[in-house]
């Protein structure tokens, strides 16, 4: 519900309202009754805030033109100019309306103000005994702007609204496309219709030679007129108004204006305070004209008030909902966590169950087979012995029984190109890398054997002992079993860059006194593929 | 009673209300984030010794795997005194049956010292696993080829640890190429290096 001060200069009318529909309306005089029962009024209701429209004649609008300024020199500017034009009153109200279009391109302003705030001085004192919530005093003028889309006149270049809201005044509003310029509220009395289309009729002519003579519109400039009218003035109304080549008069029913309006179970009355009192009431949060803040402090107190009531509201929901959360989240944590441990149990005793599978060995299973590894590698390597190339040699030597061995050298090496000491007649030691003491670690082992011997019953015949010496290396060769032989020594050297004496006489020796020794080196093993 | 005052007191209710909720959803927030906390820690930590526990577990998994593809020929090896063993007198007493049966005419050997030898090429932790060489020389006096062979041989087979040949040097003995049939009497004179090796493992749990 909220309540609404209607003030139209002598007594003060109340209503209540709630999603449109007026109820309860009363009117109280400026007497010490009127002012008991208001008083009464407000303790009915002391939290509802009441918001004060006022219609009086001693409301006064100017326009001026200020440089276009921002910040707080703006607020300054505004402050200063509507003191300027309104110095006896604090009730005072200035609105920027636009600027000018041409120079220096000044905001345009409109300043309102209260002549005699003295006429609200009881009404108002009454409230703040009460200490019932002032919302705000507005000016019914410039809350008539809300009401230019209802009437189809909010982009109208001129506009003039005639209304009543009690029978002894008439109120009249300039609007420029939307904007309240100007508004005269002047008493008049009638005694029936008639009379009341004749004083309108020579008011609004006086009103429109006014905005004439102030400037506000040129004779030939066209402007239109709404009439809001009662349904006991209406008929007289169509009858008595007519348009003219400037002027167009539009007759608004308010019988048709308060549906438009949202105004629902009719009009409180037959006049048009109901209607401006439901543009206001409309609003959500309507612009304070004339509510100075130490009249609305029960207003900002009951504000704080409900402001920290949701503020408790909206703590307590969230410590609610921060601790539904916190249990939900530690319920989840729990939840996990026991999940977790059970799972590590179950895992605790899978291992132990493994383990006692595992409690014959007493070493590291990377250990385990670390070691395996590499005394395979070492086993393959030192299973090498002479055994195996003496049967092969042995097999080549039984075709040869010329040829006799009488030194067997064996070696193992990773020296693919292992040289023969000549003098020493053996193997050089290697030192090949890869080969530890003997057992190869790459793969690559190679086994030599240098064997020494002599070429016998060959008669002294050089040329045989060459020859059988060369037939025993060719069936070494061609043997397949060794994958390199060399003649490291041949029986006698012929060769033109060595040296030969020998005696050919009749008392030489003989065969049996030539020794016709030789050296063959032979290989085995490595990448040649004969172990 | 100045009217700010009189203000004030109507806010003073709705006022304490909202700082009583304040102060309420604070302590919740500070007292339920500790708490919250506190179970979350709880929670990383089963979290944590649960993933302890499945890697333990796992390992132990792969453990098993390895042993049983290792754990056969590790016990041959073990058997034939490739790990750990390796006693002098056990090689000597080894050598001294095997002479009895091959009844050489000349046998003497020398043993030179044990020593940590490094492999190249395996990348092993020596603090858990240490390859030994013990470089070996054999004189023999030999009435043939094979008695030389046949030695080596059963060298190897004596479960003394793994014997590598590295070099063996076979002369007649006489210079004339004579044979002697006589068995106390060797025909050629033999002289082989070897290497002897074995391999030393820490246990499980053993200080590395």
């Amino acid at each position: 519900m909220k309540r609404l001060l209607f003030f139209p200069g002598h007594r003060i009318i109340a209503y209540e309202w709630h999603r449109g529909r007026f109820r309860n309306v009363q009117a109280f005089e400026p007497d010490e009754a009127g002012r008991t029962a208001f008083r009464a009024w407000l303790d009915a209701s002391p939290r509802t805030p009441v918001q004060l429209l006022l219609d009086v004649i001693e409301e006064e609008f100017h326009v001026d033109r200020v440089p276009h300024v921002l910040g707080r020199d703006r607020a300054a500017l505004l402050k200063r100019t509507a003191q300027k034009h309104f110095r006896s009153t604090e009730f005072r109200y200035v609105t920027v309306q636009g600027r000018e279009t041409r120079g220096r391109r000044d905001d345009r302003l409109l300043i309102a103000g209260l002549t005699n705030p003295e006429i609200l001085k009881v009404w108002l004192g009454l409230i703040d005994t009460a200490r019932v919530p002032l919302k705000g005093v507005y000016s019914l003028p410039l809350i008539g702007e809300r009401l230019l889309p209802q009437l189809g006149a909010a982009r109208v270049p001129r506009a003039l609204v005639v209304s009543q809201q009690v029978p002894s005044t008439l109120r009249q509003s300039y609007y420029e496309r939307g904007r309240l310029r100007f508004s005269r509220l002047v008493p008049g009395r009638y005694d029936d219709a008639q009379g009341y289309v004749d004083f309108l009729r020579r008011e609004l002519d006086q009103t429109l030679h006014f905005l004439e003579t102030q400037r506000f519109r040129r004779r030939d400039d066209p402007i239109d007129v709404y009439v809001l009218a009662g349904d006991d003035t209406h008929e007289a109304l169509r009858e008595g108004l007519a348009s003219t080549d400037t002027v167009t008069c539009h007759l608004v029913p308010l019988s048709r204006l308060a549906p438009r309006l949202g105004i629902r179970g009719g009009l409180p009355g037959t006049f048009a305070d109901a209607i401006y009192a439901q543009v206001l009431l409309r609003q959500p949060r309507p612009a304070n004209h004339y509510g100075l803040p130490r009249l609305r402090r029960h207003f900002f107190v009951q504000r704080a008030r409900v402001g920290l009531r949701w503020a408790t509201v909206a703590l307590v929901l969230a410590a609610v909902g921060l601790a539904l959360g916190t249990g939900l989240r530690a319920r989840a944590y729990m939840r996990a966590t026991q999940q977790a441990r059970a799972r590590a149990s179950e895992f605790r005793a899978l291992y132990q169950q493994r383990l006692s599978q595992l409690s014959e060995f007493q070493y590291r299973a990377v250990d385990v087979k670390n070691a395996v590894d590499l005394l395979h590698r070492l086993a393959d390597a030192a299973s090498a012995n002479p055994g195996s190339m003496m049967a092969r040699i042995g097999n080549v030597l039984n075709g040869h029984p010329h040829i006799v061995l009488d030194d067997f050298t064996w070696q193992v090496s990773g020296d693919p190109h292992l040289k023969v000491d000549v003098d020493q007649r053996r193997p050089l030691a290697s030192g090949t890398p890869g080969l530890v003491h003997g057992i190869d670690t790459s793969g690559k082992i190679y086994r030599y054997a240098l064997l020494q011997g002599e070429v016998v019953d060959f008669g002294g015949s050089y040329r045989r002992a060459i020859q059988r010496f060369d037939a025993f290396v060719a069936d070494l060769r061609g043997s397949g079993q060794f994958g390199h032989v060399e003649a490291v020594e041949a029986p006698f050297d012929l060769k033109p860059d060595s040296g030969v004496s020998g005696d050919s006489g009749v008392d030489a020796p003989g065969d049996k006194a030539q020794r016709a020794r030789f050296a063959v080196l032979v290989r085995t093993g490595g990448s040649d593929g004969r172990g | 009673m100045a009217a700010a005052e009189i203000d004030l007191r109507r806010l003073l209710g709705p006022g304490l209300a909202a700082a009583v909720a304040l102060a309420l959803l604070l302590a919740l927030w500070v007292f339920g984030g500790r708490w919250v906390a506190g179970k979350a820690a709880q929670y990383h930590q089963a979290h944590a010794a649960l993933a302890a526990a499945a890697r333990q577990y796992r390992n132990a998994s792969d453990d098993q795997a390895v042993y049983q593809q290792y754990a056969a020929e590790f016990r041959n090896m073990n058997r034939r005194g490739w790990i750990g063993g390796g006693s002098r007198l056990s090689w000597i007493e080894s050598l001294q049956h095997i002479n009895r049966e091959l009844k050489l005419p000349t046998l003497r050997y020398d043993l030179g010292r044990r020593r940590p030898t490094a492999v190249p090429g395996a990348e092993l932790d020596a603090s858990r696993i240490q390859l030994l060489r013990t470089p070996m020389h054999l004189t023999i006096g030999a009435l043939h080829e094979g008695d030389v062979v046949n030695l080596l041989h059963r060298l190897s087979e004596a479960g003394q640890g793994l014997m590598s040949t590295q070099r063996c040097s076979i002369r007649r003995a006489d210079d004339a190429g004579r044979i002697r049939f006589d068995p106390d009497v060797a025909n050629l004179d033999v002289d082989c290096s070897l290497n002897w090796f074995t391999l030393e493992l820490q246990p499980q749990g053993g200080s590395s």
